[in-house]
């Protein structure tokens, strides 16, 4: 029985520590090269956003916050919509690979692989007491692709999962610029009309590029009477 | 099934302990726990690994059963092959030899003159030797705690000592030696010939080295070594192994063979490796594992490392179940197991000095409870030694030894110039070890830890491990660490938690010892503490390294104990089974106090004693009837010697002491004799006490007929040697005691002898039935 890395499909040794023979942990489902190719956002970040000040240019920062998110904050509408956001993995060029393998190619089974730094970073910013709600497809979208990546992030925390918003069709987000994006009517909706007053939650996703998608969001779920909206994504661009 | 055999050798193991323990409910217990873990865990192997150790099982039942003896005590005269090297240490001879029915005997020789010594040293593997002699059952260990030879003899299915009347190589014949026991006549003519060339220095040390043998390795330095941590250094090990199999690869290969031939070859190689080396439990290990992952080359799909190890587990245990129960086979395997699971760990150490410091800690840690329960201590100094000791070693010691010797065969001044910086190196080594082992405190006797502690060291050290392999963030990585102190905190403080306290009579051979423990460990005194006379003997029949009752007996058994502080020394007087090993205490131990008989500073042993007392900060009191002390609510009472220096002989005026231990009272007399006696009865007329320890081993000047009325004890306890020069305890001595209906319990018949007690009551019991 030879094991096959998920992802670059080589043969590999996994590694056997205290863990693996105590069954705390499984077995990595991935090399050992592609486990290391995944980069976690560590260090100095955006306390709002999650962005890492690591590579980035200091004119892009000010204080503790990023210029992005002064941006939102300088617009009434946008203003405190989103209180944070977190994120796992820095989205660079493997990871960009890796995103497109899973979403766009369909290989479902390589979420297992995020199960263990995805859970436990979660957990080091949120806890059980937070509401979970994935960013939802479109029926025509979820027809297309099979599943819903934000969901099957949000499965991998053995927490509630709460479907509490739906989406209506457009075209593709990342064909449209940041103008673009703001200015296109909200495609979320609430699901049924309830209320989420004293609510905390936590919108999963699985990338965060400029953050519309999740200040869209958030801001249906604030006029429901949210407490916070906040959102945890896999990787950060 | 990648990753698995792991379990599988786990079932194997807990199969060979419940044959062992023949079902005995804690084994039993856990290995109902590892298989509810399986059942729950690993529900895909559990069923095989239930069958592994059924098998395990069935196999150690089958193979104890076979290991019995086909020879009769009755038996005279005997014919046997010699399988394995003599060894002669001063008028000793040591040797395995198998009757014709190919059962294994040890044989023992004590040799009688220096021309008979020169001649033996002829004899070697694979005469067949015809005397006359008898057959004895070797000895299982006379005092709690002790080196078992019995048992050790058992486990390499050996149960006589075949005692030669004499020895003569006249009726020795040379027979026809078989593959195996040329290679280990090869092996021994390697070991000759560093023993004839290289300097004294060295000797041992480069024999540990390249043959893996410490026959000749001087006592204080390996003693040394054990205590401060270092002695994997000198076994042949893994690293050793890799090492070698590494540069004959490299070497193979430079020379042009493919790397297919260069890794069959090796396979070949190794197993004559394995016996040149000795075949100690660790280069067995070390080579079958080798052995596997080079066959496993040639599979298509590699094998873990971790499988290997496991794999190599379990032949082993196939190959001799009784394995199991090596300090050496125990320590190799949990080391290495520690040092492939920690690995990742390892690696990720960004500079070489921070992984060899995260080896060291990792190999001590993971092998930390087996090395109290065989060593019943640990050493503080043994990481920072290892740091520098492990590349000392790898580096430089190793490949110089390998070099020097290979240097001296092929052209000898080039030999000899290695063996020269070899010599300088070691020198001062040596001289460190001795230094650092002597002089540092640094070691931590816990004592050997029990059942349920050992449970939680290892259950403490896992948790250590796992927490720091998670990466958890700040102190939440320290949780294990924290843990594994409060266990060894807590295994610290035990003894001053439990309500029983103990008297051990140590059998110390012919002398006195006895080590009192107060319930709480409130006091622990040590009433004398036995001594070896030496007689003087002739060079020759000089051993390597004579048996001494402190260091060998004594020490080991307060270590054992966790005692490594005495509260009271008391000498009871100047006679040297009494007080010869005293020195070795004091320098061993940290005795607080040290009481010797009021005037014995006129004796010129105690005196000695008192110079080296004061040497080591004791505090020194003589002390004479009339005087107590108070410990935990028991008083001690001195009734001898008088506070009037008197001409009365050295064993009246021993210090004889009285208490009341366990709801029993206790006359404790040294060697007090029959004039002694009297006047203590006239000075104490109304004297009784339930214990009596018998006066000077039961010599007939002692123990009167009129102190035995007097006293009135139920049990009289006689620490005597076993054959003794003097014909200690005397017939009369032992029939006025029978006389008296006194139950009579004997250091000689019945080794060390424990008395158990809590405030009440206490329990005799014996080491030997």
């Amino acid at each position: 029985m030879t094991h096959s890395c998920l992802i670059c499909h080589a043969p590999y040794h996994p590694i056997v520590t205290w863990q693996h023979v105590l069954t705390l942990k499984n077995l990595d489902i991935l090399c050992e090269k592609c486990r290391r190719s995944f980069l976690f956002i560590s260090g100095e970040m955006c306390e709002s956003c999650g962005r890492p000040f690591q590579h980035l240019d200091s004119s892009y920062r000010q204080g503790p916050v990023c210029t992005d998110c002064i941006r939102w904050q300088e617009d009434d509408d946008w203003k405190d919509v989103l209180t944070k956001n977190r994120s796992v993995y820095l989205y660079n060029d493997f990871m960009k690979e890796v995103v497109s393998l899973w979403k766009f190619r369909g290989d479902y089974a390589i979420v297992k692989a995020f199960e263990e730094d995805f859970s436990r970073e979660f957990f080091r910013h949120f806890d059980d007491t937070f509401l979970i709600a994935p960013i939802p497809l479109s029926t025509e979208r979820l027809y297309e692709r099979g599943f819903n990546q934000a969901k099957a992030l949000a499965e991998l925390l053995n927490l509630p999962i709460h479907d509490i918003l739906t989406r209506h069709h457009h075209e593709k987000q990342s064909k449209k610029s940041r103008r673009e994006r703001l200015q296109t009517e909200n495609v979320f909706q609430l699901a049924e009309p309830i209320s989420l007053a004293n609510q905390r939650i936590v919108l999963i996703d699985d990338i965060y590029t400029t953050g519309t998608t999740l200040r869209h969001a958030a801001k249906v779920l604030l006029e429901a009477d949210a407490a916070s909206v906040s959102s945890f994504t896999l990787a950060r661009g | 099934m990648k990753g698995n055999f792991i379990y599988i050798a786990l079932s194997a193991i807990f199969g060979i302990l419940l044959g062992y323990f023949s079902l005995h409910v804690y084994p039993l217990i856990l290995s109902s726990v590892y298989f509810l873990f399986l059942l729950f865990r690993k529900r895909e192997i559990c069923l095989f690994c239930l069958a592994a150790m059924i098998v395990f099982y069935v196999y150690f039942i089958y193979i104890d059963g076979k290991n019995r003896t086909m020879l009769k005590d009755t038996m005279t005269q005997f014919s046997v092959r010699l399988v394995t090297p003599v060894t002669i240490d001063g008028d000793r001879l040591i040797g395995t030899a198998e009757t014709p029915q190919r059962e294994k005997v040890k044989i023992s020789y004590r040799i009688r003159s220096k021309e008979e010594k020169k001649k033996l040293s002829l004899l070697s593997v694979g005469m067949v030797c015809s005397f006359a002699g008898v057959l004895e059952v070797p000895e299982a260990a006379r005092n709690p705690y002790a080196f078992n030879y019995k048992k050790y003899l058992y486990f390499q299915r050996i149960h006589w000592l075949l005692k030669p009347h004499t020895l003569s190589l006249d009726h020795c014949r040379s027979t026809p030696l078989s593959f195996y026991e040329k290679l280990i006549a090869v092996r021994e003519k390697g070991i000759a010939y560093i023993e004839q060339y290289f300097p004294s220095a060295t000797i041992g040390i480069v024999q540990a080295l390249v043959y893996g043998e410490r026959e000749q390795m001087s006592e204080t330095i390996l003693e040394g070594y054990q205590k401060l941590g270092l002695i994997h250094l000198l076994a042949i090990s893994g690293l050793h192994v890799t090492m070698l199999i590494g540069m004959s690869f490299f070497l193979a290969i430079r020379i042009g063979m493919t790397r297919e031939t260069a890794a069959l070859l090796l396979i070949f190689l190794l197993p004559l490796y394995t016996v040149l080396t000795g075949a100690s439990p660790s280069v067995v290990r070390a080579s079958l594992m080798a052995g596997i992952v080079l066959i496993s080359l040639k599979w298509p799909t590699k094998l873990l490392l971790i499988d290997s190890l496991s794999t190599t587990c379990i032949i082993m245990l196939l190959l001799n179940p009784y394995a199991l129960f090596q300090a050496g086979f125990q320590l190799s395997f949990i080391a290495t197991l520690g040092l492939i699971l920690s690995s990742h760990m390892i690696l990720q150490q960004s500079s070489p000095l921070l992984q060899l410091v995260s080896t060291t800690v990792i190999a001590q840690l993971s092998s930390l409870p087996l090395l109290l329960y065989h060593f019943f201590e640990i050493s503080l100094l043994s990481f920072p030694l290892n740091l520098v000791f492990v590349p000392l070693y790898s580096f430089i010691i190793l490949p110089l030894s390998l070099i020097s010797l290979i240097g001296h065969y092929l052209f000898t001044p080039v030999g000899k110039l290695f063996i020269f910086m070899l010599e300088k190196i070691l020198l001062l080594t040596n001289q460190l070890i001795e230094f650092l082992a002597v002089h540092s405190s640094f070691s931590l006797t816990l004592g050997r830890p029990s059942s349920l502690m050992l449970f939680f060291y290892c259950i403490a050290i896992l948790f250590v491990f796992v927490e720091f392999e998670k990466m958890s963030q700040g102190w939440r990585k320290y949780k294990g660490v924290f843990f594994l102190v409060c266990v060894i905190i807590v295994d610290w403080f035990t003894p001053y938690l439990d309500r029983y306290g103990e008297v051990v009579l140590l059998d110390v051979g012919q002398g006195d010892c006895i080590y009192i423990e107060l319930p709480y460990r409130k006091g622990v005194y040590l009433i004398d503490t036995g001594g070896v006379v030496s007689f003087s003997k002739p060079s020759w029949r000089k051993r390597k390294d004579e048996f001494e009752v402190g260091a060998d007996v004594v020490v080991p058994f307060l270590k054992a104990k966790g005692v490594s502080r005495l509260d009271k020394l008391i000498i009871t007087h100047g006679d040297y089974d009494h007080m010869g090993a005293a020195q070795t205490i004091i320098e061993q131990t940290t005795v607080k106090e040290l009481f010797i008989g009021k005037g014995g500073n006129k004796d010129r042993l105690q005196q000695r004693l008192v110079k080296a007392a004061k040497r080591h900060h004791v505090f020194v009191r003589e002390i004479s009837r009339g005087e107590k002390w108070n410990a935990a609510g028991i008083s001690f009472y001195v009734l001898s010697p008088t506070n009037t220096e008197s001409e009365e002989s050295k064993n009246n005026r021993s210090i004889v002491l009285y208490t009341n231990l366990g709801g029993v009272t206790w006359l404790f007399t040294g060697d007090l004799e029959e004039s002694g006696e009297k006047e203590l009865l006239h000075a104490f007329p109304s004297l009784r006490a339930d214990v009596l320890k018998v006066g000077h081993h039961g010599s007939d000047t002692s123990t009167s007929e009129a102190l035995l009325k007097r006293i009135q004890p139920k049990v009289a306890l006689i620490s005597v040697g076993k054959h003794n020069r003097y014909q200690h305890p005397h017939e009369t001595v032992i029939q006025r005691l029978r006389a008296h209906n006194i139950t009579i319990l004997r250091t000689d018949w019945h080794g060390a002898i424990q008395f158990i007690y809590t405030k009440k009551s206490g329990t005799f019991t014996t080491m030997l039935p």
